[in-house]
């Protein structure tokens, strides 16, 4: 079958009214979620997984999918008129587009994060429906060392780029091996950390540990700081949300290299939107010819983020849907989402269930019309839920996802569970341990596991197989230059220093 | 964050000194059959995964231990009202779990509601009630009537 007529049978599946409701609240709530600042689109995320469980699959992930890419266009909105990103990913937007609403031009710039976001997001969408298939027959030839070395990337690569320290990040990715391991062993049949609880041998259950990792503790260090001053009234009067034909002339090469940078990044394992954002508003930085002007409210310093956070989030489904292999934190998530409800990730996941990967698909270009209607005529509207007192809407995330998670099976034991990583949480964010290696060693566990002893038994217990195969070899080199690369640039100037001084 | 990290770095050392005992105590294989020449024991992938980690905390400590202090960069976790409503959320989410078979799905979510809304985030009397009266009663429709999932009652059936 041809890209053209998947896509056919993806919109067929998409266009159904009652596909095309849960994509618009899919968007909706994904805008109101980056709209508010404080609650990301991993918790966000999260608490929609239990909650979606009894739709059809590919309905629940046109709804979380729609939630993920939808917090990329809302994260702006309080980023330019507040100063306060509505995620992380909304960081850098910060930079140039509150300067422009300073300046009075808080239309053009809300303007173009909302075309930006559509653009770049339309464009990476395009490269995932002509990339998926031509990665999948390639993918399929892959044996278990190219899959240890595709987790081993997707693991390291999300360590070395998130959170403050490497140390950390490294301490949480094993942390979220070891908690991987609970239940039974895939291979053997062997119980291992149960003792005696019947609960235990399916795991601690993913959904648990996310929704309280992410939404929990996300709650919880949200009520002990005074928020109230994100809340005061804003005051918006907009003239225009049209840029000129100036501002487009001047966005357009930040526009299209940040939809390119934002693609590849997203698409890389382990990689998501905030990495992207960063990385394209510095890349601008280097190409422009005037790097003195980012910050002062310019508004390539608006387009170039925006529009890479948005591809990055649509790219992150490649290696999803392809490989099995989250491309961020959001995405391991929904991986783990996937087989919740009964889905097996991998490559066969486009043969064995063409619907739900073209429908899926096919639903992100409609999503992005949606929400580019949603951001830009009703963009009154969000403002004024901002006024909300958030006060009100913390309890209420706490009570969704308890709700939400003692619906999925039907037990309390998983309140606890969850409740525990509520707190595990909160202290990790506290003392700087990052969240998302946890999460992406908890859903890639088993696939290193089985992958790496399968490995081990080819090769009768060598480590060098994952060296000697070509694609394995150039994973695991990649992947150890990266992480080692901190340590040898600390290394070289500690060294260039010494001379220096002698 | 210098004292932080040594104590952090210690408590996930002891941690990993448990994970890693834990581990080799698993038995060597439940099902004898299918062993090659070369077939990892189900402890291994733990076993080592407590060995990295125990190997990073050493690090983490001995790093710690080596910088200077920080001075007004200590404060890891916040005082007094802050800290307070973090633990009466934890303590609150933890009556609940514990609360629900008793009091059943309805009572139990409208009194943590009615809990976190006036006490912890201090909102207004009337406020609360009617919005912990509205959330309990939507999320029991959603959950109870429409996607008919069987929530705990109490021993008068709601």
């Amino acid at each position: 079958m041809d890209v053209w007529s998947n896509l056919l049978v993806g919109f067929q599946i998409a266009l159904t009214p009652y596909n095309l409701l849960f994509c618009f609240l899919g968007c909706l709530l994904g805008t109101l979620i980056g709209v508010l600042p404080g609650i990301g689109p991993a918790a966000g995320v999260a608490i929609l997984v239990p909650l979606t469980f009894g739709l059809p699959p590919t309905t629940a992930f046109i709804v979380m999918a729609g939630v993920f890419y939808g917090t990329m266009y809302g994260g702006s909105t309080t980023a330019i008129l507040m100063n306060v990103p509505g995620e992380a990913a909304s960081v850098v937007t910060c930079l140039d587009g509150y300067q422009m609403a300073r300046q009075g031009r808080a239309g053009p710039a809300l303007g173009m994060a909302a075309f930006a976001s559509f653009i770049a997001g339309t464009f990476a969408i395009i490269l995932l429906t002509f990339t998926a298939v031509p990665l999948v027959n390639a993918a399929l030839a892959f044996g278990p060392p190219e899959y240890f070395a595709l987790a081993f990337m997707g693991l390291t690569l999300v360590t070395s780029l998130t959170g403050k320290s490497l140390l950390k990040g490294l301490m949480s990715a094993a942390f979220g091996i070891i908690i991987a391991c609970v239940g039974v062993d895939a291979m053997s049949g062997q119980t291992r950390f149960t003792y005696g609880q019947i609960y235990l041998l399916d795991g601690l259950g993913f959904i648990n540990v996310a929704v309280g990792l992410f939404a929990l503790s996300e709650v919880m260090i949200n009520i002990e700081k005074p928020m109230a001053e994100v809340y005061t009234r804003v005051k918006l009067s907009l003239k225009t949300l049209f840029p000129s034909r100036q501002d487009w002339r001047d966005s357009r090469g930040a526009l299209a290299r940040g939809s390119v940078i934002g693609f590849i990044i997203g698409a890389l394992p382990g990689t998501g939107p905030t990495i992207a954002s960063f990385i394209s508003y510095a890349a601008e930085k280097k190409f422009s010819k005037h790097p003195e002007k980012f910050g002062t409210g310019i508004i390539e310093g608006v387009a170039a983020p925006e529009g890479a956070n948005n591809a990055a989030a649509q790219g992150s489904f490649v290696p999803m849907l392809t490989l099995g292999i989250p491309g961020s934190g959001v995405t391991a998530i929904l991986l783990g989402a996937l087989m919740v409800h009964g889905l097996r990730p991998g490559p066969m996941l486009m043969q064995n269930n063409p619907e739900f990967v073209w429908g899926l698909i096919a639903s992100m270009y409609i999503g992005n019309v949606m929400l580019l209607i949603l951001n830009l005529p009703l963009l009154g509207v969000w403002v004024q839920i901002l006024r909300i007192p958030y006060r009100i809407i913390m309890p209420l995330i706490v009570t969704i996802s308890l709700t939400g998670i003692y619906a999925t099976e039907t037990t309390i034991f998983d309140l606890w569970v969850m409740l525990a990583f509520g707190v595990i949480g909160y202290l990790m964010r506290k003392l700087d341990y990052p969240l998302a290696p946890v999460v992406l060693a908890v859903v890639l566990g088993p696939l290193v596991e089985t992958s790496l002893k399968q490995s081990l038994v080819i090769s009768g217990g060598s480590l060098a197989i994952f060296f000697t195969r070509p694609i394995s070899a150039a994973l695991m080199v990649f992947s150890l230059l990266f992480l080692l690369a901190p340590l040898f640039s600390n290394l070289w100037q500690k060294l260039g220093k010494d001379t220096g001084d002698a | 964050m210098k004292k932080a990290d040594q104590i952090s770095g210690v408590v996930v050392l002891l941690f990993s000194a448990l994970v890693i005992a834990e581990s080799l105590r698993i038995p060597e294989q439940a099902v004898a059959a299918g062993r090659t020449n070369f077939a990892p024991v189900p402890g291994f992938l733990p076993f080592w995964a407590g060995v990295i980690l125990a190997i990073f905390a050493t690090m983490l400590i001995v790093s710690a231990l080596l910088r200077p202090a920080e001075p007004g960069k200590e404060a890891v976790f916040p005082r007094g009202w802050a800290l307070a409503s973090v633990a009466l959320l934890a303590a609150s989410v933890a009556a609940y779990i514990f609360l629900l078979d008793v009091l059943g799905y309805l009572v139990d979510t409208l009194l943590i509601n009615i809990f976190l809304l006036r006490v912890v985030m201090q909102v207004q009397w009337q406020t609360s009630l009617v919005v912990a009266l509205l959330a309990s009663v939507s999320l029991y429709t959603i959950f109870q009537v429409l996607l008919g999932v069987g929530l705990p009652t109490n021993a008068f059936g709601f």
